[in-house]
């Protein structure tokens, strides 16, 4: 029987069942765009400068761990004294700190650390007239910045959810606070804590505005452990050259071509976050106490 | 207490120059080259007072058993630094505040640190142990204070009412003038502030709609199945895909591609929803999967029908952590650089009046213009230090940042002030 009601409702559900398709899409259009276009041009990557393929991704690499290890060398402190030494009213003044460090615009980001650490570096170690230091160690310092707010709050709450139990007992056995949360609640929370810095990996290696400002022009960039030289990374490559080539030419492919080298990394570090994720499902279930 | 209130609040007062003297050790303005000795002077001398008084305040909180004698240290190395500059072997406008500074932060979160005494292991690791994590707290909390307070600073010489609300610049020749004696004048970012807020405000028109009905979509009306999780993967890669290659894609698809729109809001708009879309649903669906089921089944023991619970019901009571989600992905936007320049900016700077808002034209934006600036403004100018253009560009940057603040503050206040409404309803 025909129903006005009914048919409002099943319409409203049709619509939000679009939004909900849409996502897919979206997400789907993007990665197939992407693979369109730049997979044919790899090859063309690779034999433009097999050392330049290599360089590059070298240097993604090395920025992003160095960033993501010097973030969480403070962020894994904070989210130690968050999670168990910190009073509501330290609480209450850290956590709306981090969250707004954390969608802070990059670009300032990048323009205070390049005013900073770069040009103190060229007063230190005197510089051209016209330019200035870029090198990988601010653009260490600025992902650093950055990722700290991502790896605070992920470790955080994985140091939260380990069983009340395995605390009591750690302190039953006569062991300090400190000695518990070092001994026992971060092994507990090591994949919690796994994650966290996988995902602030994945958010560095894509950053690009942040590390534009600091990194330089170099092509292509060096391999090496100096963390002193001025160097590039895929996203700066990509920002740096868009404007200069033309749709269509071979340069503009080899931006796409790059494009998808990085969005491949990526893919991979997310499936590396789901496997440690599932990782500790399986062991949250398995791990508590039998009391 | 009183005392230590009082110095806190002198302190606050006073410390402001202190701290534009150690920038100014770090970025003097107009370039000059000074030896590293004399760079090594210059710091050395600013932390010549900060460091005893750490060290005091470090030594009475770790070894001392009596906490308020390592208070009186650091009060004492405070004293002793004012004495000091005032018989002007230091400089003392920069020993007072800083020291002050220091122990006001230092205060916050070593407040209600009880070191360990006791006597069957070494309790010095102990405690600092427990010294160092709440060193990263204040870490945290300086740096951002810091951010903001050397934003200000730098941005200060740049900023008038004129700068704030006027969009013209004046040419000259084919470049931009600064107030530099070479009869120009500087210009105003009104122009590029309504760009952002407009081209923003595009994007959510987009993406708020379509994320607020796949996040209810996702977690009232569909099985608990494939379908969700399947959604929730895409919208955990869409989050985490790097702005550039959305970036890429935006040019692909409406600038050069498939739409051939050119740069334009519409493209630039689209795009930024790509970006904005993760907050809305991600956040949006905790919101609404947090209502307790009472209230949905209370409203259909009244009668109503499924939207009608979801929309006066679960809606409402998820309120506070939806405008919270909206109200950071708002921010979030505001501050994407890289995509709103591929997609819809790098627009010549406003010359006379607001910008055209044309579908099609590109829009000039705060963050290209922060991140163009320094460059734009140098071509052909003359007798200008790299500071003076940079000083433009972190004047924009202050407006940014002040603009994300209000949009973070009004975040937090409406999640805190709405959720204590909705539980008290």
């Amino acid at each position: 029987m025909f129903n006005a009601k009914m048919l409002k409702e099943n319409l409203i559900k049709a619509a939000l069942f679009l939004c909900a398709i849409s996502s897919i899409g979206i997400v789907f259009f993007i990665v197939a765009y992407m693979l369109w276009l730049g997979y044919p041009e790899v090859s063309t990557w690779i034999e433009y400068g097999f050392k330049g393929f290599t360089a590059f991704i070298y240097n993604t690499m090395y920025v992003g761990i160095g960033g993501t290890l010097l973030g969480a060398a403070i962020g894994i402190p904070c989210a130690i004294y968050l999670a168990e030494f910190a009073d509501m009213r330290i609480r209450n003044m850290i956590k709306p700190t981090l969250e707004v460090l954390n969608g802070f615009p990059s670009v300032v980001l990048g323009m205070v650390g390049y005013a900073i650490v770069c040009f103190t570096i060229e007063r230190y170690t005197g510089g051209t007239a016209t330019g200035s230091f870029y090198c990988i160690l601010a653009a260490w310092i600025v992902l650093g910045i950055m990722s700290l707010p991502l790896i605070a709050s992920v470790s955080e709450d994985s140091i939260r959810a380990v069983p009340q139990d395995l605390r009591e007992a750690s302190l039953g056995l006569g062991a300090t606070k400190w000695q518990t949360a070092l001994r026992v609640l971060i092994p507990s929370a090591m994949s919690g804590i796994l994650t966290a810095l996988l995902l602030a990996l994945g958010n560095a290696i894509g950053e690009t505005m942040a590390v534009l400002a600091v990194i330089g022009v170099e092509t292509p960039p060096p391999i090496t452990l100096n963390p002193l030289v001025s160097s590039n990374v895929i996203t700066a490559m990509i920002a740096n050259g868009y404007e200069e080539v033309s749709w269509g030419s071979v340069s503009f492919d080899y931006l796409f071509a790059a494009g998808f080298i990085l969005f491949v990394m990526t893919m991979l570090l997310n499936i590396a976050t789901r496997t440690v994720v599932s990782g500790q499902n399986r062991n949250a279930g398995s791990g508590g106490t039998n009391l | 207490m009183a005392i230590s209130s009082l110095l806190f609040i002198s302190g606050a007062i006073a410390a402001l120059p202190g701290v534009i003297h150690l920038i100014n050790a770090f970025s003097k303005d107009g370039y000059t080259l000074v030896s590293s000795s004399a760079l090594i002077a210059d710091i050395a001398f600013s932390f010549l007072i900060i460091v005893p008084a750490f060290v005091f305040f470090a030594v009475g909180y770790l070894l001392l058993e009596n906490h308020s004698m390592g208070w009186k240290l650091s009060y004492a190395t405070g004293a002793i630094a004012l004495l000091l500059g005032l018989f002007k072997i230091v400089n003392w406008t920069l020993a007072l505040p800083i020291v002050v500074l220091v122990t006001l932060a230092a205060t916050v979160t070593f407040r209600d640190f009880k070191s360990e005494k006791r006597k069957d292991y070494p309790v010095v690791t102990e405690n600092l142990a427990k010294f160092g994590i709440r060193l990263s707290g204040f870490i945290c909390i300086t740096i951002l204070l810091g951010l903001l307070v050397y934003i200000a600073i730098r941005a200060s010489p740049y900023l008038s009412a004129n700068f704030l609300t006027s969009s013209t610049w004046t040419w000259k020749g084919a470049s931009f003038a600064l107030n530099d004696g070479n009869n120009g004048s500087l210009g105003g970012i009104a122009g590029y502030t309504a760009g952002s807020l407009v081209l923003v405000f595009f994007c959510e028109i987009v993406a708020v709609p379509l994320g607020l009905g796949a996040a209810i979509y996702m977690s009232e009306y569909a099985s608990q199945g494939k379908l969700t999780s399947f959604i929730r993967f895409f919208i955990e890669t869409l989050a985490g895909i790097p702005s550039v290659i959305i970036g890429l894609v935006g040019l692909a698809i409406f600038v050069f591609g498939g739409f051939k729109l050119g740069v334009s809001i519409v493209g630039g708009g689209l795009s930024l929803a790509f970006m904005t879309l993760p907050w809305n649903v991600r956040v949006v669906e905790e919101a609404i999967r947090a209502v307790p089921a009472s209230y949905r089944e209370a409203s259909f023991a009244l009668g109503a029908t499924k939207w009608q619970t979801v929309r006066r019901a679960v809606l409402f009571a998820a309120l506070p952590g939806m405008i919270t989600g909206i109200l950071l992905g708002f921010g979030a936007a505001l501050g994407e650089t890289i995509v709103v320049a591929m997609t819809a900016g790098d627009a010549p700077p406003v010359v006379k009046g607001l910008p055209t808002i044309g579908l099609r034209q590109p829009i000039p934006t705060l963050t290209v213009f922060i991140w163009r600036a320094p460059i734009l403004l140098g071509i052909g100018a003359k007798n200008l230090s790299i500071f003076n253009m940079y000083g433009v560009a972190f004047a924009a940057a202050f407006v940014l940042i002040v603009i994300y603040l209000a949009v973070c503050i009004v975040a937090l206040i409406a999640r805190n002030y709405l959720s204590k409404k909705v539980k008290g309803a």
